[in-house]
């Protein structure tokens, strides 16, 4: 159980606490994670963020610095931001809990089931740290920096497209597949192929990354199915699993291309 | 309503002026959007409008003999940024004049009124910092030029006169010749306010490193400012990140940030961070560097 | 840390460690009894949900130090004078969403918030502001009424269209009232078990199997003991002897006694293995931690191939013993009895054979099959699989325990206070008037809260150390050791003729009881006798065997099997419809029962004992077929503009009971106070069914006073009389007509007295509206009246009783009709229109029953389409969360969803009236499974019906 809680009233302040207690030592935005049932028992000291000021959103005319305290639903009411970013936010079906949840917490947790972290991957949205500078988020989702997050800078529709699929068993039941492509309007496509669901954490599907965007849709749907990483698991066979990530994929392609 | 209780049309400069030293009450109305909005908040002290909008010699762009660039006082923020003069030899000027509001407003809004109403948020402001951009005034005594550093004198406050009239801006050679420009802001737009910072850069290169560095704010201190410490630190420094880095954080003691801002201090501190390292890096790229 | 908050209002300051959590500070430490914890803190019930700053949140995710320097808002700052509900909170019990009431407050605080935003928000933003709160009662759709009720009340003006009034003739039965107990509970009053617990209570905790078929082989409770604070450990070495069976039903139960407190064996993971009673939780966990026991593991039964198989290890392998009726060669099954297991109990016979891991069979027919098959020109025989349902009540199981005077006082969240006393008398080795059971609010039952799986500990626990003794299932615990929904395998062999008229009807029920015989005769059961009397036919042949096995356990869940009867005989219906090319409406109409109707079929489908031929007064078939059909236009085909996407409509006949004929019993009494106004004093148990509201308006209506000079106390061993509880949907039809009767007794009584004191006769005088005797030489006011009998010359004070037994059936009827989208891509299944049919003779509480209906049909939806109790190779549940459960949210509600009443007039029920709450969880499977056949041609016989069998099915993979 938390013993220590610490409100810090700059980012300096935060890393500085944190860095003295150590691993028993948390970042804690909106909490929703940190007071989940399998993490309460595991910190001792909280660095609260609520008065560091992190939480608003600022539009450029090609891109967004959302910071890293601004909760989903603060995200979905903003129509200023691109709107694969709202749609992700909006994953999270009950209202009352994007209410709380950070993007920075969301990502920061990397769970499989994230709502947003595969849209930005797939945005090549970037990541801004406290110690460690910037870096893709999609290079902070699979390494394991534990650097505060300040915001997260997303291009906007103008540079880069990007379409999302979710499917979950029921409403607010288990994921069964997340995907996300991205792909860039300014020549170099980059494109960037995410999905994860049914016990496969967040992955890159390179094979499809290298054949976008020129594959056709059929090549597409395969490729995204053969490459799929799934186990076994009860939410569905792998056979299952694996179609459904073919058209997940496929879907998303065709969306920005 | 407007309560506009007099209404002149000037029918040339001298005119304007006559009529603006006659009345001390006066104002000047050139495209309208910034007066008309305080009319609409009940300023008293715009009820007497001389209005200058046939005065046509005040909209001209041009180039002189000597190399300066013009902007007319009542140039609207489209002509500015669709002319070819602004485009080649301060095109950080025409985009910052693109971030204004939609093209209604940019159609009727002059950098003029942009500047002179010394609203905080004047777009235009950092760009004519940066390029350390003259304002020629014309008034009972004659004509006179005041320097765009310095002429913010306080929220919302100018060094104008009653009976001064803006003529035009001059951008003289040694404020662009050489130099690369890069504008770019971030609005906050949350419920009823909108808060916006805007950073314009200008670099002049030395070989490979940065011979001089301007760099300007709007909104994050009460009036548009320039950055001296930055723009120190950043002489003969080599086109690095580290050097971005070391201006980014130079930045934050020369901005005095709002104490109205102390809910959001930390992003508002970290846009004004990262606009520095982005607008000084394209500026440098557009004089030719390469980092 | 010191924290200091304003909390509804009022400036507050704690002394807390930060990390607290924010729900037990605010309930606990703060007193707030509405912000709880159903779900193991997870927040995804959502009844823990606050204002923060006027935001909503959930508070089992804040730690206490988030609150510092907060405003923080509870169902309170709702409240006018902190404890009557304002205008939000009337317009929710107005709209009838206000049914257990569990989760009233948390809706109103979500639907307060909303509409501070936006006056007059649109479905979208209604569904999205209660997209986090789980209700399992009303089917969410009476949210959106509450909205409409409240807009209308903030302009001043009415509401009219609440829900459809019936019977002119009658003042309150019928017409749409405010529930009676929903004001205590939209304003967020003590009122469920939760709520009354003595801060001296003692903890009980239990420690669970990890192992689905298992010996005991030791124990060792030595460490345990020693923990500071933990007072007794009761093991299968210490507990009472006595077997019994957890299903509460009458005595004699037609379910063996096949358990004790504990056992030496264990049967399913996370049976019981020993309790902790303990000063504290985190003593009782900790104690349970050092609980040593060894296991002689046995390979578990998982379903009922495994049970039927010749070598397969039996679960209840101990000897058989009868107290009536048993069979003869009894002594040679016993021979190879393991005594470990403890002996097994029958009070008649019911068809049992635990050597073959038979829990109960039973069969029976009327008419000749071979003929009836010989004249079929076409026969089709199908099989349907149902899997393993929990009923996931937000409400875990609860109980609360004392001493009172030297006896047991047991508050329960049940719905059978007498069979809780019978138990706990019987297990504690007490008379039964030493035990008080004392039914609080509850938060949820459907048939979950039937079955008796706490008080015996609690009880027990309390006697033996004179401390109040309090334990609440956890919401793992909820889904691992309660009863669920029985897993069926129904076969049915169909023969019809060309024109679609049936010849014969055969119905085989393979049923998975679990490990514990409770229902497991009743449930198999009644998924033939509640599905087979929807059809005419004079060769109808059926046959239940039940296996036992290590799964969960199962029980009593709403529809009591005949879920599952429907899914396989509607399904099958619908299957012959189209080996015929005859429309499905037509096989229907041919065949189906009618009003005049006489069912012989009847006599064979007692539960357990010989039942009598039916003749049925009414029946709303014909009204709900044209208007279901009139709704969704079953002719009409669906197109969608995306071309993955294909859209299907089909329907379904359900049928239920009211009640028991021959078996339930209700008793009421209905008293005068000395001020003329009415107490109630009913047995029957009121679960948020609202019961006490149908008690009060039968007493309203037959004494013509207004409701609210009515008061009802229900469900208490002491202060009321007996009746057998509340399953079987005997609510209405068996505890209202006991109010009934016991209102018009007092009725005469009241007359009699009268008539004494103005001198005439009673057949001249009568009670007009608001309560006044009138006929005589002057007008008796009910005051009048029973001031006089409590007078020194008075007859003493009037009451009436009521005892209210049948023969008679008063059968409730529905057609569900049901329009789905198939995405053929995904296999995703979407229900776009859902339309049920009642007819429920007179609708007591009209807006109520929509509502049951409506979260009925939502349960069945939610079990055809996305929940399932998953075990892995071992018997252990993989998905024992809400989360991973996925009981239906808002979000999954049908977008068209609606109840609509088709009237009839029953001869038998209290001013007509039958049953509502349990029919709607028949009809979804099959009339989903008939829409998906519509829509791509393949026939899912096997819940749930997942993208996974559908893609299977269509051949993508």
């Amino acid at each position: 159980m938390i013993q220590g809680f610490h409100r810090p009233e700059s980012v300096e302040e935060a890393v500085a606490i944190r860095r003295e207690k150590g691993n028993s030592a948390c970042f804690l935005a909106g909490g929703f994670f940190i007071n989940s049932p399998k993490n309460k028992e595991t910190y001792v000291d909280a660095v609260s963020l609520e008065k560091v000021g992190l939480s608003e959103i600022g539009i450029g005319k090609d891109d967004v610095i959302i910071g890293a305290c601004a909760t989903l639903q603060r995200i979905v009411d903003n129509r200023d931001l691109p709107p694969v970013i709202r749609q992700a936010a909006g994953f999270q079906p009950a209202r009352h809990f994007r209410t709380q949840i950070t993007i920075g917490g969301d990502i920061a947790s990397r769970r499989e089931d994230s709502f947003t972290a595969a849209a930005l991957m797939a945005m090549n949205a970037t990541a801004q740290t406290a110690e460690s500078g910037d870096m893709s988020v999609s290079d902070y989702v699979l390494g394991d920096c534990d650097d505060l997050l300040l915001s997260i800078t997303v291009p906007r529709d103008n540079h880069r497209c990007c379409g999302l699929f979710r499917q979950t068993r029921s409403a607010r039941g288990p994921l069964l597949l997340n995907a996300a492509v991205g792909l860039s309007r300014d020549g170099d496509a980059a494109p960037v192929v995410v999905v994860s669901g049914a016990g496969m954490g967040l992955t890159r599907l390179t094979a499809v990354e290298t054949m976008l965007p020129h594959a056709d849709v059929e090549t597409i749907e395969r490729t995204a199915a053969e490459a799929a990483p799934f186990g076994t698991h009860w939410l569905g066979s792998v056979e299952f699993l694996k179609h459904l990530c073919g058209v997940a994929v496929a879907d998303c392609a065709i969306a920005c291309l | 309503m407007f309560p506009i209780e007099k209404h002149h049309m000037a029918t040339s400069i001298e005119d304007a002026v006559r009529a603006l030293a006659e009345d001390e009450t006066s104002q000047v109305i050139a495209g309208g959007t910034d007066v008309l909005i305080r009319l609409h908040e009940g300023h008293g002290d715009y009820r007497n409008l001389v209005d200058i909008n046939k005065l046509d010699e005040l909209r001209e762009i041009r180039m002189d003999e000597e190399g300066n660039v013009l902007i007319g006082a009542l140039a609207s923020f489209t002509e500015i940024l669709e002319h070819d003069v602004i485009r080649k030899h301060v095109p950080v000027i025409g985009e910052s004049v693109n971030t204004v509001g939609g093209p209604q407003v940019r159609n009727r809004g002059t950098m003029g009124g942009n500047i002179c109403n010394g609203a905080v948020s004047a777009d235009s402001a950092c760009a004519a910092l940066v390029h350390e951009v003259d304002l020629v005034i014309q008034s009972p005594e004659g004509e006179r030029v005041e320097s765009i550093i310095g002429f913010h004198t306080g929220p919302g406050r100018v060094s104008l006169k009653q009976g001064d009239l803006l003529k035009h801006f001059r951008v003289r050679p040694g404020n662009y010749k050489g130099f690369g420009a890069s504008y770019y802001k971030y609005a906050m737009r949350e419920a009823m306010d909108i808060a916006t910072i805007g950073c314009a850069a200008a670099v002049k290169l030395n070989g490979e490193k940065i011979g001089e560095l301007r760099l300007a704010y709007t909104v994050s201190a009460p009036t548009p400012i320039r950055c001296a410490g930055a723009e120190e630190v950043a002489k003969g420094k080599p086109l690095t990140q580290e050097t971005l880095a070391e201006i980014a954080k130079a930045v934050e003691a020369d901005v005095r940030p709002r104490t109205s801002w102390r809910a959001s201090m930390e992003f508002r501190l970290h846009v004004i961070r990262t606009l520095a390292q982005r607008v000084t890096r394209q500026a440098a790229e557009r004089a030719g560097g390469t980092f | 840390m010191k924290i200091i908050f304003t909390l509804n209002g009022v400036s507050r300051e704690a002394e807390i460690v930060p990390g607290m959590n924010a729900q037990v500070f605010l309930q606990q430490t703060m007193h707030i009894p509405s912000v709880r914890n159903g779900d193991d803190g997870t927040g995804f019930i959502g009844n823990d949900v606050i204002l923060v700053d006027g935001s909503p949140r959930s508070a089992q995710r804040l730690m206490a130090a988030q609150l510092d320097g907060r405003d923080i808002r509870t169902i309170e700052s709702l409240n006018r004078d902190m404890i009557r509900p304002g205008r939000l909170q009337q317009a929710l019990i107005a709209a009838g969403a206000v049914q257990d009431g569990y989760n009233a407050p948390a809706a109103a605080l979500l639907l307060h918030e909303l509409l501070s935003r936006n006056a007059a928000p649109s479905r979208e933003e209604i569904t999205d502001a209660l997209s986090g709160l789980f209700v399992r009662d009303c089917g969410y759709e009476p949210y959106y009424k509450a909205v409409e009720i409240y807009k209308a009340m903030v302009q001043g003006g009415k509401y009219d269209d609440v829900a459809p009034s019936f019977r002119d003739d009658l003042r309150v039965v019928g017409t749409p009232v405010p529930k009676i107990d929903g004001p205590w509970l939209a304003a967020g009053q003590r009122a469920y078990v939760e709520d009354r617990v003595a801060p001296d209570a003692l903890m009980v905790r239990m420690l669970r199997s990890p192992h689905a078929h298992a010996y005991i082989t030791s124990i060792d409770t030595s460490e345990a003991e020693k923990v500071p604070g933990v007072h007794m450990i009761v093991t299968h070495e210490n507990c009472p002897n006595e077997s019994f069976t957890q299903a509460g039903q009458g005595f004699p139960e037609p379910s063996p006694y096949d358990r004790r407190m504990f056992d030496k064996k264990v049967r399913h993971v996370g049976d019981r293995v020993a309790a902790v009673v303990a000063e504290t939780e985190e003593a009782a966990r900790e104690a349970l931690a050092r609980i040593k026991v060894e296991y002689d593991v046995l390979a578990p039964v998982l379903s009922i191939d495994d049970a039927e198989r010749e070598d397969a290890p039996l679960v209840q392998a101990g000897p058989m013993e009868y107290v009536v009726g048993a069979p003869e060669n009894l002594d040679e099954l016993n021979r190879d009895a393991d005594p470990r297991d403890g002996t097994v109990t029958y009070q008649f016979p019911i068809g049992a054979n635990t050597r073959k891991n038979i829990a109960a069979s039973i069969s029976g027919g009327i008419g000749d099959m071979e003929k009836g098959f010989a004249e079929a020109d076409v026969i089709i025989e199908r099989t349907y699989d149902s899997c393993q349902i929990h009923c996931t009540p937000p409400e875990t199981h609860v109980v609360y325990t004392r001493m009172d005077a030297g006896r047991v006082v047991v508050h329960s969240a049940t719905q059978v206070p007498w069979h809780v006393r019978r138990l706990v008398a019987k297990v504690l080795g007490l008379p039964q008037n030493r035990v008080r059971v004392i039914k609080e609010r509850v938060g949820g039952g459907y048939g979950s809260k039937q079955d008796i799986l706490l008080e015996d500990v609690c009880a027990y626990a309390t006697l033996k150390t004179g401390r109040p003794v309090y334990s609440h299932y956890t919401r793992e615990e909820e889904f691992l050791a309660c009863s669920s929904r029985h897993p069926m395998r129904v076969t049915v062999k169909l023969g019809a003729r060309k024109d679609g008229t049936l010849t014969a009807v055969e119905m085989h029920n393979k049923a998975n009881t679990g490990p514990f015989g409770n229902h497991c005769l009743t449930v198999p059961m009644n998924a033939c006798s509640k599905s087979l009397p929807l059809f005419l036919c004079d060769n109808v042949a059926f046959s239940v065997t039940v296996y036992y096995s290590n799964i969960p356990p199962t029980g009593a869940y709403q529809g009591y099997g005949a879920p599952q009867g429907s899914f396989g005989l509607q399904l099958a219906v619908a299957e012959l419809a189209r080996e015929l090319g005859v429309p499905h409406m037509e096989i229907i109409e041919r065949n189906r029962v009618r009003e005049g109707s006489r069912l012989e079929l009847m006599r064979i489908l007692g539960e357990g004992r010989e039942g009598v031929a039916a003749d049925i007064k009414s029946c709303g078939l014909e009204g709900a077929l044209k208007r279901g059909n009139e709704l969704l236009k079953l002719d009409e085909k669906g197109e969608s503009s995306d071309p993955d996407v294909k859209i299907g409509k089909g329907f379904a006949i359900i049928q239920q009971g009211s009640g028991l004929p021959g078996l339930d019993q209700a008793n009421g009494r209905v008293n005068l106070c000395s001020d003329g106004t009415i107490l109630v004093q009913q047995g029957g148990a009121d679960i948020g069914t609202g019961l006490d509201t149908v008690m009060a308006k039968m007493a309203a209506e037959a004494l013509n006073v207004p409701l609210e000079n009515v008061t009802v106390i229900s469900g208490d061993t002491d202060m009321t009389p007996f009746d057998t509880g509340a399953y079987a949907s005997s609510g209405t039809y068996f505890s209202g007509s006991a109010a009934l009767l016991a209102a018009q007794d007092l009725r005469k009584n009241i007359l009699e007295t009268a008539a004494k004191m103005l001198g005439v006769e009673p057949e001249d005088l009568d009670i007009d509206y608001p309560g006044v005797v009138t006929g005589g030489k002057e007008e008796l006011p009910l005051t009048k009246i029973a001031h006089h009998c409590e007078s020194g010359e008075g007859p003493g004070p009037l009451s009436g009783k009521g005892c209210f037994v049948t023969e008679h059936h008063a059968i409730p009827y529905g057609a569900h009709f049901a329009q789905v989208t198939v995405n053929t891509r995904t296999g995703e299944v979407k229900v776009q229109k859902y339309y049920a049919l009642q007819d429920c003779g007179t609708p007591v509480n009209p807006e109520l029953a929509e509502g049951q209906i409506l979260g009925g049909a939502l349960k069945s939806i939610g079990h055809s389409l996305w929940e399932e109790m998953i075990l892995d190779e071992k018997g252990a549940l993989v998905n024992p969360s809400m989360h991973e459960y996925c009981p239906p949210a808002i979000l999954d509600k049908p977008e068209d969803f609606r109840a609509e009443f088709i009237f009839t007039d029953d001869p038998y029920g209290p001013y007509g009236a039958k049953s509502v709450s349990e029919i709607a969880t028949n009809g979804a499977s099959p009339a989903l499974a008939a829409a998906i056949h519509d829509a791509t041609g393949v026939w899912i016989r096997q819940w749930p019906f997942t993208p996974e069998r559908i893609l299977k099915a269509l051949g993508t993979i």
